[in-house]
């Protein structure tokens, strides 16, 4: 199964970039990716690079469809909302506050795409990336802040184990969700109080087990002796070509979205 | 609270920054409606600290961006910078208020509406200049998400309360 957050094991390039190289690529690919799903041809050209990315990673790319057809609903809401309500010029149809126009639909469809192709790069990165790899690739991109006295071996471990938990919380909330639905949950009354009232029971067990997650992971880590960044000894890493190869790809990406924006 | 279980505690919010809106979002309404991406950042600067708050606000909504899509990238900055001061806000009152028997109501209260108004400011001279009137603000920030502030009045609390008594906000001996 490839849901958000969990890494495959294989030995594609992907795979055996260093971690700064490849988190310093996945934040320039990301910038491009957003650019680009301003304009229909844009939007066309992410998914081509995304099919490209995910065949040299060596992952399969339809189970993460698969993952993100979860959310049609959102989706098919995001684009509803703004195809029936975006007040336009030239409407296509206009009837009380509902305001069909192609402009609101093109909005819609670039939300929608911008939402499906950063998440499926997002899930490319975690991946072909152990968190621990993520977590150095981070290390290296906020260096320059520990001139300013920042903590950013702290940062980058927080923001690390922060990814580490996304699959197993969602995962969490899925099944609390679930149970509640099975026992009869539902968001009822028309008064704020009472619908209020109703969350409670959804979001209070997934709240506790978070925390109680967090405390088991602070005894375990505790007990194998962490003490931060203290003592550590890190292996030297050693840039090859496929480092900096991915990085000019990238930047010719980002370069070529940036020029596609102008022209579009 | 040894500073791994704040750091730890911290990432664990920031997780449920892009959870939670996912499990909201399958209810009609629900993200609009309750902002669920608060409840994690206030909790996390009432337990672990402003530094672990602002840490929080500033970097859930980035994350949450970078794997979901939501928010929208001309939301984002704002959103960060409002959730930022909401982590910041809560934790600094805790450190003030944490032996009072109502700090933490306090803490939320004063939180939600410093971080409102920073937000506030923010909007109207940075992000949107002068587009930013004082109804608007009131009716955004307020009005429309009414319900989010009674539920992270009435949840927030509990939550604390909870954990207070499972010894999770315990400080450390010795």
């Amino acid at each position: 199964m490839n849901m958000l957050g969990f890494y495959q094991r294989g030995d594609s390039v992907l795979h055996c970039i260093s971690p700064s190289s490849l988190v310093t690529s996945y934040f320039i690919l990301l910038i491009a990716v957003v650019m680009l799903s301003s304009s229909l041809p844009g939007i066309v050209l992410s998914i081509l690079l995304i099919i490209i990315l995910y065949s040299y990673g060596g992952i399969a790319l339809l189970p993460a469809v698969r993952a993100l057809w979860r959310f049609r609903a959102f989706m098919i809401t995001i684009f509803l909302m703004n195809a029936f309500f975006q007040p336009a010029a030239e409407p296509l149809f206009s009837w009380w506050i509902i305001t069909l126009s192609s402009d609101g639909m093109m909005i819609g469809l670039r939300m929608i795409a911008t939402i499906v192709l950063v998440t499926l790069l997002s899930s490319l990165l975690t991946a072909v990336a152990t968190p621990l790899k993520i977590t150095d690739g981070l290390r290296a991109l906020l260096h320059p802040f520990s001139y300013l006295h920042l903590r950013t071996d702290e940062i980058a471990l927080i923001i690390s184990i922060a990814i580490t938990m996304i699959p197993v919380l969602a995962r969490e909330g899925r099944y609390i969700m679930l149970s509640s639905r099975s026992r009869g949950f539902a968001v009822h009354g028309n008064k704020i109080k009472e619908r209020v009232l109703s969350f409670v029971p959804l979001v209070l067990p997934l709240f506790l087990s978070a925390f109680r997650k967090a405390d088991d992971l602070t005894s375990a880590m505790e007990a194998r002796g962490y003490r931060g960044e203290y003592g550590r000894k890190r292996k030297k890493v050693h840039y090859a070509k496929a480092d900096v190869l991915s990085i000019i790809l990238s930047i010719l990406v980002f370069a070529g979205a940036a020029a596609l924006g102008g022209v579009y | 609270m040894s500073v791994l279980k704040r750091s730890l505690t911290c990432a664990v919010c920031i997780a449920l920054c892009v959870v939670l809106p996912m499990v909201f979002h399958a209810i009609p309404n629900g993200g609009v409606l309750f902002s669920p991406m608060h409840l994690p950042v206030l909790l996390c600067g009432i337990v672990a600290g402003w530094c672990s708050g602002v840490i929080c606000g500033i970097a859930g909504p980035l994350l949450s961006f970078l794997f979901t899509g939501m928010p929208g990238l001309p939301m984002l900055p704002q959103m960060m910078t409002e959730l930022g001061c909401y982590g910041f806000f809560a934790g600094l009152m805790m450190v003030f208020l944490h032996k009072r028997r109502c700090g933490v109501i306090i803490s939320l209260l004063v939180a939600m509406i410093a971080g409102r108004i920073v937000a506030g400011l923010a909007r109207a001279f940075i992000f949107t200049p002068g587009a930013m009137t004082l109804p608007i603000w009131i009716t955004s920030y307020f009005v429309s998400c009414l319900p989010a502030i009674i539920m992270q009045l009435v949840l927030i609390p509990l939550i604390y309360a909870a954990l207070e008594k499972t010894g999770f906000t315990e400080k450390e001996q010795g």
